[in-house]
């Protein structure tokens, strides 16, 4: 398997992506907007769709939409304070809008499709580097601002009292979910890429004693769903994006197992 | 402005200051003109009913909210442009299901808000450790500082709360609705704990409250938020 070069880069990619999407989603989780990547996730279909359309990379595409969602989603939540469940609703419409519109005018719809449930095999050298650039940038913001998203996920105000610039650290976390969600859309696919930043850390908290186990079990289970998935779906001829999911799911049922064992023992 | 930011305020100046403050929800006006001054080391209760506005008072003192009218300065700044929040402490109140859901242990909670800014930056992770467990072992929460915050009682855990409100050793507590489902000792426990800050570091308390045991343990000033004015209760 690991003699063909698709699938050497598909690993990479997806074992990167499989540490940094659940690191983000924790924090997304923690501060209950699991539908961001909904939203940023439709965005960079459209953005993918844009780039079809217009003969440009459709990855760059996708970046591109999913930063203007992530900022208008931002902007439209300080004007409107408690109401950033309608921005994130509004940009979804928008991201399914603007997809479905464009999708009339690509000529080889396949290729739109792929986006939909991710092609993590067919992926240029690249591509490749994109999504370990944004990867590494991820994983770095991640780790830079560990003490500040973990207060904000707590409380806002008391992180606000504490020293952290919450409008500041909002913002780059934004940007740094908007860049995740852009580039696993080319690898898992649009439809799946929300599911990949909770998924793995509904698995985490099952069995986490800490917040830094949390973090670890998190990405750790995202490592373990992608590569399980990527070999399934070789040897069984599945579409990627899809298995690592269900794989996901099936740790996550696991978890439930283990938690539900450890309790009685 | 970040040296001005870094200096450490005279010991003279007024922790809170609010000179005519109006603030507005929308159309509705809640504060209309509140004048309060909190000194070092006083302790000043905030009574009134629901809505009248006494948690509003709290948040604009921290600048959370910002007045629709009149100044509030905090150490003598303008809150939006203070730098010291290593002087303040604030223990706002918090939905339960925001606690019963997030994955952290008491020390991870405590070591997180220990050492804000600079001190933060020139302390290696051990010495924010070992402060922590101090701060933990002042509210008698050492022994629980490796459990999850949502395993600890109410009581437990308002105890570590106040712990990381203490954590950096600050000039001024801000307390809003500290003890709302509490059972009575807990209650007595809080405030015995909040009057021991009080009085060993000469800590000014800015208290919202219901809670007259709590006001009686704390002593200082008590002001009655009414009709978006504030007036000081004849004890």
């Amino acid at each position: 398997m690991l003699e063909y070069a698709f699938m050497q880069r598909g690993l990479l990619a997806g074992l990167l992506l499989g540490v940094v999407i659940p690191l983000v989603g924790m924090t997304v989780v923690q501060r209950r907007l699991s539908m961001i990547g909904d939203a940023l996730s439709h965005a960079s279909l459209a953005g993918v769709a844009a780039g079809l359309v217009g003969g440009a990379s459709p990855i760059a595409g996708a970046i591109v939409a999913c930063l203007v969602g992530a900022l208008c989603i931002e902007g439209t939540r300080r004007a409107l304070r408690g109401q950033a469940e309608l921005a994130v609703a509004v940009i979804l419409a928008v991201g399914v809008g603007t997809a479905g519109v464009l999708s009339g005018f690509i000529s080889n719809a396949s290729s739109l499709n792929s986006y939909l449930f991710g092609s993590i095999l067919t992926m240029s050298n690249n591509e490749v580097v994109t999504i370990v650039a944004v990867c590494v940038v991820a994983a770095v913001a991640c780790a830079a601002l560990r003490r500040s998203l973990f207060l904000m996920s707590f409380d806002e105000r008391q992180a606000r009292t504490a020293g952290v610039a919450v409008e500041a650290v909002n913002l780059a976390f934004m940007v740094v979910v908007a860049l995740v969600v852009a580039v696993a859309s080319r690898t898992v696919g649009s439809l799946i890429v929300s599911s990949m930043m909770v998924v793995p850390v509904a698995c985490g908290l099952q069995v986490a004693h800490s917040w830094r186990q949390a973090c670890a079990l998190s990405s750790l289970a995202g490592v373990a769903s992608t590569a399980l998935g990527l070999v399934a779906s070789y040897y069984l001829g599945l579409r990627p994006g899809g298995t690592i999911v269900l794989v996901a799911i099936g740790l996550l049922l696991l978890m439930f197992v283990v938690r539900r064992l450890s309790r009685g023992a | 402005m970040t040296a001005v930011a870094s200096q450490v305020p005279e010991p003279r100046v007024p922790p809170v200051e609010l000179l005519g403050v109006r603030f507005s929800y929308g159309r509705e006006e809640v504060l209309r003109g509140v004048d309060l001054s909190l000194g070092p080391g006083e302790v000043c209760s905030l009574m009134g009913d629901n809505g009248a506005g006494k948690s509003t008072i709290a948040r604009l003192a921290i600048g959370e909210l910002r007045p629709t009218a009149g100044v509030v300065r905090l150490f003598g700044e303008s809150p939006s442009s203070f730098g010291r929040w290593d002087l303040v402490g604030y223990l706002p109140q918090l939905p339960p299901e925001a606690v019963s859901r997030f994955p952290a242990t008491a020390l991870e909670l405590v070591s997180a808000f220990q050492g804000a800014g600079a001190r933060r930056r020139r302390s290696s992770r051990t010495q924010r450790r070992e402060w922590s467990l101090h701060a933990l072992e002042r509210v008698g929460m050492a022994g629980h500082a490796a459990r999850m915050i949502r395993e600890l009682s109410g009581g437990q855990l308002q105890r570590v709360r106040l712990a990381c409100a203490l954590a950096n050793g600050p000039r001024l507590l801000v307390l809003d609705e500290p003890t709302t489902g509490l059972d009575r000792e807990s209650r007595e426990e809080l405030c015995a704990l909040v009057a021991a800050a009080h009085s060993s570091s000469g800590l000014a308390v800015l208290l919202v409250t219901h809670d007259q045991e709590v006001i009686g343990g704390l002593g200082g000033s008590v002001l009655v938020v009414e009709n978006g004015l504030v007036s000081r209760r004849e004890s």
